[in-house]
């Protein structure tokens, strides 16, 4: 019976010494790491959803704020023209407004003016006029 | 709107602006007098500071609370305005499961998280492929392999050097144990580094030298011994010289005694006193008795001395040149002599025939007073080895004595109710051992004996032309 060399036992034995316990901490490092990875990538992908969810409601809230004003002005005097047409101009992804009575008619409208020079309306009448069509 | 009949703000789904071309969503306000309206061009969502301070990789979906897109990351996808109501985050948020979570989608591993936009309902998806998330822990893969590897590296070679620096010393040993071994035991022997390897060297050195000491005593024992066998066997030789010689050349004068001793008892009977006639009948029986015991001995030393070659010889040969022999005694004492098939032994026939003699003889006068005897020889192979039993009835043997019977002149029972010298059973031992086998008796008293011998069973077929007996 062939005999194990005692040098190739000793030299398997010392690298099995080495790299076991390396190749089990590397190897548990590996997979905590992964875990630890995916648990911060889901946190901050939460953190983005909320702060963006919370700019979107921001983004949306403009708007509100600005026909709530509204509330109290008769739609067809000059204040309610003019606080049109400042809301038209001063938020500029507001592209018209319009204030509709409740047997849906047009009373007053306004459009922002980067929209108005690119349609070519040019005066609140003919504003109101186009948007009531 | 619903604006309207709710009196609650309301948000339109997404469509295309006539003016601008842009996409868009209508938001309606309920005022005293009927409803504001406002149209909100989302595409400006993009120019938002949030757009900007997502990570790279990440995406960001708001779809509406149907499910249909509003917004992505990628621009080209969102202008398709698809519905992502099935897709499972979204799914998951439309049925009230916020938070993050893990899917697969179009084949890759996603992860994300869901938000809802309050007072709206739209939802918010930040998700991220795994693939890009992971990246760094590929990295940190590589970075681990490469230290394995680097460790392995390292280790292959302390262990080499190690075993190297171990290995050696146990080379050198192993050598002089060898060269020690072969029997060169002044064999050098290198110093050892560690004290260890230096106790076991010099063990080995130690147990040479007891070795090599032993040696030389076994030498001189030997010769000795050697020295001893050559003169047992040089007195052996003359002792059975002796023998002959003593019973060969006694043989003469004391036949002229005992010539001599019967003339006188013819002549003088009566002649004399009755302590004359007394003296001379002792002296006479004497001398045959003595002539019978020369006779026997010069027998016992010619089993060693005058045999022949052992052949190939059939046994029931051998048992029938017996039986004829002891014709006389057999029909006197009306025996049973029978025998099973008989093998072939290597044997001088001669001797064979001459223990089936003594064996069967001593049978037949050893016999149970009114019981004729019965013996019966049979064979059994052992081995390499006949074993040939010799069977009896007759008064046997007290087994204390079982090993005593084989020794030369032994008598167990009295001369006069079994008349005999006692050299039968030793000439069969002598017969026996001088074919390479052993004998023994298996007896019990008042029942029988059975005497069994073996031979070697080392031929197939008798000899051309055997021996006569």
């Amino acid at each position: 019976m062939r005999r194990t060399n005692f040098r190739t036992s000793l030299t398997w034995i010392l690298l099995l010494l080495a790299l076991v316990p390396i190749t089990v901490v590397g190897a548990y490092s590996a997979v905590r790491l992964a875990q630890i990875q995916r648990e911060a990538v889901g946190f901050r992908n939460g953190l983005i959803a909320q702060t963006a969810a919370g700019d979107v409601e921001s983004f949306l809230e403009a708007p509100v704020v600005a026909l709530s004003q509204f509330k109290l002005v008769d739609p067809d005097s000059a204040t309610a023209r003019e606080m049109l047409r400042s809301s038209a101009s001063s938020i500029p992804f507001i592209e018209s407004i319009l204030l509709v009575d409740a047997d849906g008619k047009v009373r007053a409208a306004a459009v922002s003016p980067d929209h108005k020079m690119r349609s070519g309306i040019s005066s609140d009448s003919n504003d109101r006029a186009i948007l009531s069509s | 709107m619903s604006a309207r009949s709710t009196r609650k703000v309301s948000w339109s789904g997404v469509f295309t602006s006539m003016f601008s071309g842009r996409r868009c969503i209508q938001v309606a306000v309920p005022l005293d007098y009927g409803i504001g309206i406002a149209v909100v061009n989302i595409e400006s969502l993009n120019a938002h500071t949030w757009a900007a301070r997502i990570e790279p990789d990440a995406k960001i979906i708001i779809v509406d609370r149907n499910g249909q897109m509003l917004f992505h990351t990628d621009r080209a996808l969102a202008a398709l305005r698809p519905n992502w109501r099935n897709r499972e985050p979204i799914a998951q948020a439309m049925a009230g499961r916020l938070g993050a979570s893990r899917y697969r989608s179009d084949g890759l591993e996603m992860l994300g998280s869901t938000a809802v936009v309050a007072g709206s309902g739209w939802i918010v998806l930040a998700e991220q492929d795994w693939r890009d998330a992971s990246r760094p822990i590929g990295e940190v893969y590589r970075g681990v392999a490469s230290v394995v590897v680097i460790v392995a590296l390292l280790a292959i070679l302390t262990a080499a050097l190690f075993a190297r620096r171990l290995g050696g010393p146990i080379d050198d040993l192993s050598l002089y144990a060898m060269r020690v071994g072969e029997g060169d035991y002044a064999a050098s022997r290198t110093v050892q580094r560690y004290r260890e390897f230096e106790e076991l060297s010099d063990g080995i050195g130690a147990m040479a030298q007891a070795v090599e000491e032993r040696e030389g005593q076994l030498v001189t024992s030997r010769s000795k011994l050697v020295e001893a066998v050559a003169e047992l066997e040089r007195s052996n030789k003359e002792l059975q010289q002796f023998a002959y010689v003593a019973s060969h050349d006694l043989q003469e004068p004391l036949r002229m005694v005992t010539s001599y001793v019967q003339l006188l008892q013819k002549r003088y009977k009566g002649k004399l006193d009755s302590d004359a006639d007394d003296f001379i009948e002792y002296a006479a029986d004497g001398a045959i008795r003595m002539q019978r015991m020369i006779l026997d001995l010069l027998e016992y030393s010619r089993v060693q001395t005058k045999g022949s070659t052992p052949k190939c010889v059939d046994a029931a040969s051998a048992i029938e040149s017996a039986v004829a022999s002891l014709r006389h005694s057999i029909e006197e004492s009306g025996a049973d002599v029978t025998w099973s098939e008989l093998p072939l032994v290597s044997a001088d026939i001669g001797q064979l025939s001459r223990l089936f003699q003594n064996l069967i003889g001593n049978a037949i006068k050893f016999r149970r007073e009114g019981i004729a005897p019965e013996v019966r020889v049979s064979a059994v192979l052992t081995g390499d080895m006949w074993e040939i039993a010799v069977a009896d009835n007759g008064i046997g043997i007290d087994s204390a004595h079982a090993e005593e019977v084989f020794d030369i002149f032994r008598r167990l029972e009295s001369p006069a109710d079994y008349p005999g010298t006692g050299i039968g059973l030793a000439v069969s031992r002598r017969i026996v051992e001088r074919h390479g086998g052993t004998i023994r008796v298996e007896s019990e008293l008042g029942i029988g004996s059975t005497f069994l011998f073996t031979l070697p069973a080392v031929c197939a077929e008798p000899d051309a032309g055997p021996d006569k007996v």
